[in-house]
């Protein structure tokens, strides 16, 4: 009787312990993967999160800095965005938002220009800081950076001596080295007298020129060093026509030139300097290189033919010889 | 006769006491068996404490894991030198849950480590976070005197949570 009791009891005993901990288990073990699973959710969310900023344009004065633009929400899933940050690294000091809000449902859009332009105090700017460099980036809720679409707009259009501020209108550009162009704004000048461009400094916009005729040629180029270094381009830099013709003749190359307001090629040439974030219009039209022979003009090559465009600048950075090769556009001559 | 059938009392007590053979069957049973029920309700209590010291401590171990893995923090900016030698972080608890208290912060290169205790946590606007921790959706920075100036070069900073957590962040100087 007392055998059937204990062993009764045992069983008991090893039942209810074991039943007791294992559902207790399994309910924590439920309890973690639910966590897991909403983690993993969470993450999966944040990897979803996808905006697009646009048409961004920075104005900064007096310690203010004004970002307009349009904010996208290219993804599936629901953004909002608590923050900006702006740092200006001309002078590294940064700034931020707090109370930016914007909520964007999937496939949303959100302007914040004019009156919604959104505002970030940054320390140590003073006056017009116009030409500072700054980067931006947007905090969401969910902890994705976004960074804003590029740095503030390098180009402080300098055509040599004329000060346009002109947008940079978000244009594709090539970045190499030291050195960045404009793609879109290439252009070629015909002449208006021997020595003088024709509507000068626009010229004409265009990836088709006329063949076996005397041309000039203009490009932006902006010095976006890295180590905040100033070049100087000599009258050795020049543009360079390569045919796919196996005759090497038949290439042909524009070297620098010095240019006045009114379009007007100097016969001697005067080193271009480049700052850093300062764009400035290059013009190529001598045959060759005006620092040693002066100025002759240069035509183009006989048509029907597409060529590809090299830029060939040499020169200093910071004191130090530099060159650079850079393959730009390329045009058909007609 | 009566003297035949009724032996005298100080042999009846002999033979009661000397006797080899049981009391009874029932009352050794019943003795038998209340020693087992007590036996096996001793070791029902002992089993049930230890699996409910068993139950507490794997309890808190997952509560604990549970509530690090709903941790999230984000460096939303760090910065270097500004004043000098001075390390900012700017942080977000992105995480499900609140109450995340920064416990240690270390910045390290591949030969150096500067560990950090429990950092002093101020609102974006600069103000003292009053219980010293970031809830859901909170923002908050912390600002790391470094005894010299760091030498250029890549620098980790991790940021580790009283539940454990750790979170990193990379600069470059």
């Amino acid at each position: 009787m007392s055998s059937v009791i204990g062993a009764v009891f045992l069983i008991l005993v090893i039942f209810m312990i074991t039943t007791n901990v294992l559902l207790w288990s399994f309910s924590k073990s439920a309890q973690y993967n639910q966590a897991l699973m909403e983690r993993n959710e969470e993450e999966a969310n944040r990897n979803a999160e996808k905006i697009a900023v646009s048409d961004l344009n920075y104005t900064a004065e007096d310690g203010l800095v004004h970002l307009q633009g349009v904010v996208t929400n290219e993804s599936p899933v629901p953004v909002q965005i608590t923050t900006l940050w702006v740092l200006d690294k001309t002078t590294q000091k940064h700034g931020f938002n707090d109370l930016v809000d914007i909520n964007l449902k999937a496939g949303d859009s959100f302007n914040f220009t004019g009156s919604q332009a959104l505002t970030v105090a940054v320390d140590g700017l003073v006056g017009d800081n116009s030409t500072n460099a700054f980067t931006s980036w947007f905090v969401t809720a969910r902890g994705n950076l976004i960074p804003l679409e590029e740095e503030r707009k390098w180009i402080q259009y300098n055509y040599t001596t004329i000060n346009i501020t002109e947008p940079s209108g978000g244009n594709p550009k090539v970045i190499i080295g030291s050195l960045m162009l404009d793609l879109e704004t290439f252009r070629y000048f015909p002449y208006a007298s021997s020595n003088k461009l024709s509507n000068y400094p626009a010229g004409i916009r265009g990836y088709n020129v006329p063949g076996a005729t005397e041309m000039a040629f203009g490009c932006l180029v902006t010095n976006v060093d890295p180590a905040n270094r100033s070049i100087v381009l000599d009258s050795h830099s020049l543009m360079w026509f390569t045919l796919p013709v196996s005759d090497v003749p038949h290439n042909r190359w524009w070297y620098t030139v010095a240019v006045a307001e009114d379009g007007t090629i100097s016969t001697s040439y005067s080193d271009v300097v480049l700052e850093r974030g300062q764009t400035k219009l290059i013009v190529f039209a001598s045959s060759a290189d005006t620092g040693d022979t002066g100025f002759s003009r240069q035509s183009t090559p006989k048509g029907s033919v597409s060529v590809s465009v090299f830029l060939l600048f040499h020169g200093t950075i910071e004191g130090e010889p530099w060159g650079q090769n850079i393959p730009f556009v390329s045009v058909y001559v007609e | 006769m009566a003297t035949r059938h009724n032996p005298p009392m100080a042999r009846r007590i002999s033979r009661t006491i000397f006797n080899r053979r049981a009391v009874s069957n029932a009352i050794s049973a019943t003795i038998l068996t209340g020693a087992v029920i007590t036996l096996s309700l001793a070791v029902f209590a002992w089993s049930q404490s230890r699996s409910q010291d068993y139950s507490k401590d794997f309890s808190e171990t997952v509560d604990g894991e549970t509530a690090k893995l709903k941790e999230k923090l984000v460096f939303e900016y760090v910065s270097y030198g500004d004043p000098s030698s001075d390390i900012l972080a700017y942080l977000l608890n992105c995480g499900t849950i609140d109450d995340v208290e920064i416990k240690s912060v270390f910045v390290t290169n591949d030969t150096w480590l500067q560990h950090f205790s429990t950092p002093l946590l101020n609102f974006l606007d600069g103000t003292e976070i009053p219980d010293q921790d970031l809830d859901v959706n909170e923002e908050g920075y912390f600002v790391l005197s470094l005894p010299s100036n760091l030498t250029s070069g890549y620098y980790n900073i991790r940021v580790v949570t009283a539940r454990g957590a750790a979170f990193d962040a990379k600069i470059v100087v």
